[in-house]
């Protein structure tokens, strides 16, 4: 036989010798494989819902699934919230137990981490667990003092981050489950009222400015009345007219990483400048466009250009929050972190509304450089 | 036969004295029942792909042995890889990527090139099973070394009693540097004393 005819035949036998042993063990050993799987998930349910007979399952998103647990009568005795979120070095996969109104915690399981063993790791421990139980989200860490009521948890000693990133997620897991079966988050109910941006553009306050643009795809983009004989530039003023009303003059930045900075002049020589900002939320990124009058870096309006559906409470629609930064001249800052603090967090997703006053923060450093360049 | 058997526990030791197949060595050594069963799993596929690419090495061209070993071994892989994740679901979650990553583990590829491919099955098998004792003692006691340091226990029973101060950088990467950076110069060290005497 020739060398390249027994190349392909050898080869192909191989390959095909070889699907096939695969194939077999795959369809052997694949119900096992699932009911593993299965039976991790029920264990845990079991575990932090007492007398769990049987129960439903409801996906809600690619990272979270509602148990519904039940007893031997088909009565609910409680939900299950299976869910990942992100940790210190990785996903944190866990199963938290809820008592039947789901505001309660009855118990909390970790099924799947990849934090640093012996300190992030130490989430797996029963004390740390069990420290949940009976516990109302929503729930802070506190560090150093013993936990004083039924919304604090103990960090656990050199895994501060990994403490909170637990409470975070079944905090998430509580909203999650109460926008399943209804029952309001307590002890603060949260606005479901979703942001009607039209009428928020009404406002006569701030006549230029739209303050709340919904996400890019339902933007309606506004055009100016007057075209100036020069053409402005159309990516800017695509952006720009959204918040500011008559542009005379628009003009593009790029910048190396290409989040562009925007200049747009208007009239009585007016000077607006958007900047856009990316970076890591909660569950993926956030990225905005933050629109400043000169010369004091106030705040016109926060455009949201892509916000991951994971960021549950902000996502937004808390209309309040991002309502509250339009006026206030750059740098603001967090109510609470600092004597002057500007800017309600939104209860319950404290860790994202801190990095939308970062991200809001940097627009304005991004745009004195852009603007330093412009003048050069 | 007896020579190919040997060569691989000390002195030709896959990890020690070639430094092959370092990445799961080092990753997963950080309890001894994890060093284990990667040490099983390693010795099923070596042992296996040794085995099959000896009977078939004369049918196999030149031109194609790197690819033929590449799918054989990965055949084996796959297969303990399932076995782990249908009977020991809690391992195969501990060892994570490292059994599939044993397609490129360097140790098993040698094998196949260096001795496999040309030596008659009762050889190739002999000397699979050397190598393979020989990674399995060293990430053995690897495993326990780190283990006992780290937490105080050996085979998750508790050795150390409760005045022992785990060392948490023992179940680190560097831990795992450490204790092999030893024990290589151990090693080294022997061989250097047998050498002048």
């Amino acid at each position: 036989m020739k060398v390249e005819v027994k190349m392909v035949v050898v080869l192909t036998a191989i390959a095909l010798i070889s699907g096939g042993v695969l194939g077999v063990v795959y369809t052997k050993t694949k119900p096992k494989i699932q009911r593993n799987l299965e039976l991790a998930k029920e264990n845990a349910l079991k575990k932090v819902v007492a007398n769990v007979h049987s129960y439903e399952t409801k996906d809600l998103d690619r990272y979270t699934t509602v148990f519904i647990a039940k007893d031997e009568a088909g009565h609910v005795v409680g939900y299950g919230v299976l869910i990942q979120g992100s940790g210190f070095q990785g996903a944190i996969k866990l199963m938290a137990g809820f008592d039947t109104t789901g505001t309660k915690l009855t118990g909390l399981e970790i099924i799947e981490n990849v934090e640093t063993p012996g300190l992030g790791n130490r989430i797996t421990e029963d004390w740390f667990k069990k420290q949940f139980q009976g516990r109302i989200p929503p729930i802070n860490v506190v560090k150093g003092r013993k936990p004083e009521n039924e919304h604090e948890i103990q960090a656990i000693t050199g895994a501060t981050i990994s403490s909170r990133s637990v409470v975070r997620i079944v905090n998430l897991a509580q909203t999650k489950l109460a926008s399943v079966i209804g029952a309001a988050p307590s002890p603060e109910p949260k606005e479901q009222e979703p942001v009607d941006t039209s009428s928020v553009s009404k406002t006569p306050a701030h006549e230029e400015a739209e303050p709340l643009a919904q996400r890019t795809g339902k933007n309606r983009v506004r055009r100016p009345e007057k075209v100036q004989a020069e053409q402005p530039d159309t990516i800017c003023l695509k952006y720009m007219s959204k918040f500011v009303q008559k542009i005379l003059k628009c003009k593009r930045i790029p910048m190396p990483d290409s989040l562009d900075v925007f200049v747009a002049y208007g009239p009585n020589g007016r000077e607006m400048v958007g900047s856009m900002v990316e970076g890591t939320g909660f569950m993926d990124r956030i990225k905005l466009l933050v629109v400043m009058e000169k010369p004091d870096f106030r705040v016109v309006g926060i455009d949201i250009l892509q916000m991951a559906e994971g960021e549950a409470f902000g996502k937004g629609q808390d209309s309040a929050f991002w309502s509250q930064f339009i006026g206030h001249p750059l740098p603001v800052q967090l109510k609470g972190e600092s004597e002057t603090g500007d800017i309600d967090a939104i209860s319950g997703a404290t860790e994202t509304s801190r990095t939308v006053i970062a991200l809001v923060n940097m627009a304005k450093v991004r745009a004195e450089k852009a603007l330093t360049t412009l003048k050069s | 036969m007896k020579k190919a058997f040997v060569n691989g526990l000390v002195k030709e030791n896959p990890v020690l004295v070639a430094l092959l197949g370092l990445c799961s060595v080092l990753a997963v050594s950080n309890t001894a029942i994890n060093s284990l069963f990667m040490a099983g799993s390693v010795t099923f596929v070596l042992v296996f792909s040794s085995f099959i690419i000896s009977i078939i090495r004369k049918l196999i061209p030149d031109q194609v042995r790197i690819p033929s070993f590449i799918v054989v071994i990965a055949t084996f892989v796959t297969i303990a890889d399932l076995f782990l994740k249908a009977y020991f679901p809690e391992i195969s979650k501990n060892l994570g990527p490292f059994v599939p990553l044993i397609v490129v583990n360097c140790i098993i590829l040698a094998r196949q090139e260096a001795f496999a491919s040309k030596n008659p099955v009762h050889y190739a098998v002999a000397d699979a099973l050397g190598m393979s004792i020989g990674y399995a003692w060293v990430i053995i006691v690897l495993g326990i070394v780190r283990e006992l340091l780290g937490f105080g226990t050996v085979f998750g029973h508790r050795v150390l009693g409760s005045w022992f101060h785990p060392f948490v950088v023992m179940l680190l990467p560097p831990g795992a540097f450490i204790t092999l950076g030893v024990m290589v110069g151990i090693m080294r060290w022997l061989q250097a004393k047998t050498a002048k005497s």
